[in-house]
């Protein structure tokens, strides 16, 4: 269902859900893409918060390798447990500046109680 | 006489580059709202206003006050409030903002609006409905009984502000907008949040003499 990020993504994963170590790089990894990025922007951690009760919470924490700004959007998206899209009524691409050397934090929050999956697309932004 | 001849020559020549030039502009074309390619103004543009309700509810839900046990269990009721415009935009499209803040956070299961009352997406016919009681045209038991209508527990206000700044070569203009939630109940801010600002900045057009 997901396509794979690039190799150059190194992902680190602080997962309050129940996903065992070893195969969580490879669930992480299908849910980003960003193959359209600067090798010099790297996906540093993935941050699920899955707790009952709360909606499903993803923080990207991306960092600028560097020195020069970068400018990119990202869109997170929604699926429910069959795979079908939640509709996420104030959902958009956000666009972002990282600056040179900089760590940047953004975080998705799911639209409901029935989105149980997601996939976070980053672009670049052509100014 | 030769002069003037080749000077309407050259208006010829001009005035028919010019008819050319504009012939072979494109039409509209539609394009993806999400792409790159709309128009960049000095205001606010659409894509940033859709920014700005996806960052402003991710904030207002991430808070967590709506999950406290006052306002359980869900969804609580809330009313939009006053929302002011104090940008330079006097016809600001207020409801791209607001209108996707409150489908989000009613999506979202934990808040549910009331439109009998408020500043925006108000509807009328649970008011009117009540006039039709004696309306020999209706069936009068089908019209709500009194005191049935909801009382909002939460207000939500909002403020779109505005900051500009100019140099001799440049002017720079600043857009966000400031939300917060009161707890009718006892007229306490429960939560109050700013989008990211907006910025843009143009070189100023140089008086020549």
């Amino acid at each position: 269902m997901f396509k794979l990020v690039s190799s150059q993504c190194l992902i680190l994963i602080f997962c309050t859900g129940c996903m065992t170590t070893s195969k969580q790089d490879t669930v992480i990894l299908s849910h980003v893409l960003a193959d359209r990025i600067s090798r010099n922007l790297i996906i540093e951690e993935i941050r699920i918060i899955d707790s009952g009760g709360q909606l499903l919470t993803i923080q990207a924490t991306l960092r600028n390798n560097k020195t020069s700004p970068y400018d990119f959007k990202y869109l997170f998206e929604w699926f429910d447990d069959q795979g079908l899209q939640v509709y996420a009524p104030a959902s958009s691409w956000v666009r972002r500046t990282i600056q040179g050397k900089q760590i940047l934090n953004f975080t998705g929050i799911a639209p409901s109680e029935k989105a149980r999956d997601w996939r976070l697309q980053i672009q670049p932004w052509d100014k | 006489m030769k002069y003037i001849s080749q000077h309407k020559q050259r208006l010829i020549i001009f005035l028919g580059a010019f008819a050319l030039f504009v012939a072979c502009q494109t039409g509209p074309k539609r394009i993806d709202s999400a792409s790159d390619q709309g128009v960049t103004s000095m205001g606010a543009d659409y894509n940033e206003m859709v920014e700005w309700a996806q960052t402003l509810t991710q904030r207002m839900l991430q808070d967590g006050f709506l999950d406290s046990a006052e306002y359980q269990p869900h969804p609580v009721r809330m009313v939009i409030s006053d929302i002011e415009n104090k940008t330079d935009i006097s016809q600001l499209p207020k409801e791209i903002v607001l209108g996707r803040v409150r489908a989000a956070l009613r999506n979202s299961g934990k808040v549910r609006y009331v439109s009998t009352y408020g500043s925006d997406a108000k509807d009328s016919m649970t008011r009117d409905s009540q006039d039709l009681r004696n309306d020999p045209l209706f069936n009068a038991s089908q019209v709500p009984r009194a005191g049935q209508a909801s009382v909002a527990r939460l207000s939500l206000r909002t403020q779109f502000l505005f900051h500009a700044a100019r140099t001799k070569t440049q002017k720079q203009n600043t857009y966000e907008v400031r939300m917060f939630v009161t707890d009718i109940a006892n007229g306490e801010i429960v939560w109050e949040g700013f989008s990211d600002p907006i910025m843009k900045v143009s070189k100023r057009r140089s008086v020549g003499f």
